[in-house]
């Protein structure tokens, strides 16, 4: 398998935590985003992600979907990672874009279907310290 | 940490286990050692990937997952649809020893909680195994 045509974030092994319930959609951004040299938990839901979190795994960057099964959907998840674990870069992934009552809350917004390309880029410069 | 030797392409484990922690450090691990990792949270997500484009070569699955389908139930549909891939169940000793008919029946099967290096052990001999399977039915 060659490497991926976009250059690998250098000097930043980053950690990805993708929150995704779609198991093909999930399957898909998490394998562009491991060709592009980042490390990558998969979560199929608010809880998933949060038991990551809690964990002693660290994690650089949340990527959450909005839409998900369970009591927590990603604007909440979002959001309460932001309290509670602020250094956390922060992006939203969806197909539809969200009422923000949270606009702060998020560093970047993805829409859907994803591009993996412009994520990839865009999480290379959140890491950077590029607003 | 062993390291499968070979110039072939990676093969594909399906990790099927719906405690997000221990599917992220199996998972983490298989692909340390060259596999391809394909993660479910459930049985219904292992069918989704089973029934798409996606190559698998092996399914590790848990015997206890919420939803449709339990580990036993998975390995049943893939014994009548998919035949040529191996399964590797997964469960608490109690659940083993209540069903051990059944386990015996679908396969090799590991107890939780289990060393990461004996699953890649038995993953590689069962990938082992079926090319040598292969080889005398050429």
């Amino acid at each position: 398998m060659m490497a991926s045509a976009q250059s690998a974030p250098s000097k930043v092994l980053a950690t990805v935590l993708l929150v995704e319930d779609e198991v093909l959609i999930r399957l898909m951004a998490a394998n562009e985003l491991r060709k592009a040299g980042f490390t990558v938990i998969e979560a199929a839901h608010a809880r998933e992600a949060l038991s990551v979190l809690r964990s002693a795994t660290p994690v650089d960057v949340l990527i959450t979907d909005i839409r998900m099964p369970g009591p927590i959907d990603g604007v909440q998840l979002a959001t309460l990672a932001r309290e509670l674990w602020p250094n956390l870069k922060i992006a939203i992934a969806s197909a539809y874009t969200p009422q923000w009552p949270a606009v702060n809350v998020i560093d970047a917004f993805f829409g859907k279907p994803y591009n993996p390309d412009r994520m990839i880029e865009r999480i290379t410069e959140l890491l950077q310290g590029i607003k | 940490m062993t390291t499968i030797a070979s110039a072939a392409p990676p093969s594909t484990v399906l990790v099927v286990e719906d405690e997000v922690l221990i599917r992220m450090n199996i998972s983490q691990y298989l692909r340390e050692c060259g596999y391809r990792v394909i993660e479910a949270v459930s049985a219904d997500e292992a069918l989704e990937v089973l029934q798409s484009a996606h190559e698998v070569n092996i399914v590790l699955t848990d015997v206890q997952m919420p939803g449709s389908m339990d580990g036993f139930g998975l390995a049943k549909w893939i014994r009548a649809n998919r035949r040529d891939l191996q399964v590797i169940m997964v469960g608490t000793p109690e659940r083993a020893a209540d069903t051990a008919a059944d386990l015996c029946e679908e396969g090799p099967n590991l107890s939780k909680p289990y060393e990461p290096q004996v699953l890649a052990d038995l993953i590689r001999r069962q990938l082992g195994l079926d090319k040598s399977r292969k080889m005398v039915g050429a």
